[in-house]
């Protein structure tokens, strides 16, 4: 069974998460960060970058890099002024996953879809730069063609690029990149979020094909089979209605899941 | 929310949002002397009045508009459609539904299209059918069967599920089950996965 790496031929990284954080504000920083680098954003307005780590980082490592950063802001006396137009993106690296393996992190994370973006904060719901697949249901169905043939080819196209979950970077460079999070401030809480991401990628390697998830779901109910996944985090993503949430998130994928695998 | 006035326009024009619920066609952004920024548009699916709101208008709602099935779905009279359609992630700056980030799937066709879908696309959101969607104004699922028995017509209860010929069809899925004696609705063995999402919609 092929891995991404070898299927869409990207460059190899061996960090697993990058990050990219949009900002708007004034005398923001732009050089000389270590590790990071500001690039112009079109979506933003005003005084605008983003910062954006130069390559990706092991999972212990993220927290030392965004210290770099918010300590490199702070001393050049950079005001952040994150307005509802900035977030922050996440790449979780997938280059050595296979396609199915691929299939149950997406599959994963849209049942949790709905209350990770309440978590991401309240203008990210419905958020046209991070759209959740109730939004914008073009994304099942292209996962629901993706999953018949076996490939993410049909993802690999900007008219699935701006849902809170982005396949079309599996493409560019391996990843999937999640884009619900709202910009911060203060970057030590972009930790939890990051942790959460790797919680349901964690959860997702252990099953082989993706109706199992449904299965574990419909078997554990979804309190146990939140904590299963988040664990101590569990607490802080829980929301109003968590379990209404959930169950409509599994059936949204549930076409998907079942779809009979061709691996 | 908005920048300034190039950046609402760049946004908003011709796009579809809804105020006190209902679907509205933005036409133009502008703003007053007073510096407020108010919306040229048009209730749907009547095009012809123009209308003015202001943009901080509390019932303004720019969250993504629901969509779904579209049974019977008829332009120009003689075609008769089933539709289904839904917004797309699409990287462009726009807030509401466009012509650039919604797409169609046409699930049945009990008509001639002379013009093909690409008509029913650029045609669909001043139609009643899709007003309707927008509202979740769907018939029961008994009068469905009524109306797709009476018609010949494929008929929507929901935004997932249609009736055709006494078939069930779901989303873009397709045919998933059939309606049999007494009403009662039999999913294929392969879609019994579906049986929660059926009993709540009918």
């Amino acid at each position: 069974m092929a891995l991404i790496i070898e299927e869409w031929n990207v460059k190899p990284q061996a960090g697993e998460i990058g990050i990219e954080i949009e900002m708007e504000g004034r005398n923001l920083k732009i050089d000389d960060i270590l590790g990071w680098r500001a690039v112009h954003d079109g979506s933003l307005r005003g005084e605008s970058i983003e910062y954006v780590l130069k390559t990706p980082k092991s999972r212990n490592k993220v927290d030392y890099y965004l210290k770099i950063l918010q300590e490199a802001l702070k001393n050049s006396w950079s005001i952040l002024l994150p307005s509802n137009r900035c977030g922050i993106h996440i790449h979780i690296n997938c280059q050595k996953l296979t396609t199915q393996q691929v299939f149950n992190f997406i599959i994963l994370y849209l049942i949790f879809e709905d209350v990770l973006v309440k978590f991401c904060g309240k203008e990210r719901e419905g958020n046209t730069f991070c759209l959740r697949a109730k939004d914008a249901e073009a994304l099942i169905d292209a996962l629901i063609i993706a999953k018949k043939e076996g490939s993410l080819r049909i993802l690999q196209h900007d008219n699935y690029r701006y849902a809170s979950i982005n396949i079309s970077s599996i493409g560019k460079y391996g990843s999937l990149e999640f884009r619900a999070m709202r910009s911060l401030e203060n970057f030590n809480e972009i930790n939890p979020w990051i942790n959460i991401l790797l919680c349901i990628k964690d959860k997702s390697l252990e099953f082989n094909q993706s109706k199992e998830i449904i299965e574990a779901f419909s078997m554990n109910g979804y309190n146990r089979f939140s904590r299963q996944i988040f664990g101590n985090y569990f607490n802080l993503i829980k929301v109003e209605n968590m379990n209404d949430l959930i169950v409509e998130g599994a059936r949204r994928v549930q076409d998907i899941a079942f779809i009979d695998e061709r691996y | 929310m908005f920048y300034d006035l190039q950046y609402a326009k760049k946004y908003l024009n011709n796009s579809i949002i809804r105020l006190e619920g209902l679907p509205i066609l933005v036409k133009d952004v502008a703003v007053n002397l007073a510096k407020y920024y108010f919306i040229y548009y048009n209730s749907l699916p009547d095009t012809k009045k123009n209308k003015i709101v202001f943009l901080n208008d509390a019932s303004l709602s720019f969250s993504p508009i629901p969509l779904g099935m579209l049974a019977p779905f008829t332009i120009r009279q003689s075609r008769i459609n089933t539709v289904f359609m839904y917004r797309m992630p699409t990287r462009i700056w726009k807030i509401g539904l466009n012509i650039d980030n919604y797409d169609i799937k046409l699930i049945l066709s009990e008509g001639l299209i002379n013009k093909g879908v690409s008509y029913i696309y650029e045609n669909i959101i001043i139609t009643n059918e899709f007003y309707n969607t927008v509202m979740g104004n769907y018939p029961s699922y008994s009068s469905a069967i009524r109306i797709s028995d009476k018609t010949g017509y494929a008929t929507a209860f929901s935004r997932k599920f249609c009736i055709y010929n006494r078939k069930l069809f779901y989303t873009t899925v397709g045919q998933v089950g059939e309606i049999k004696e007494h009403m009662k609705p039999i999913l294929f063995e392969r879609f019994s996965y579906l049986k929660q999402v059926l009993d709540r919609d009918r």
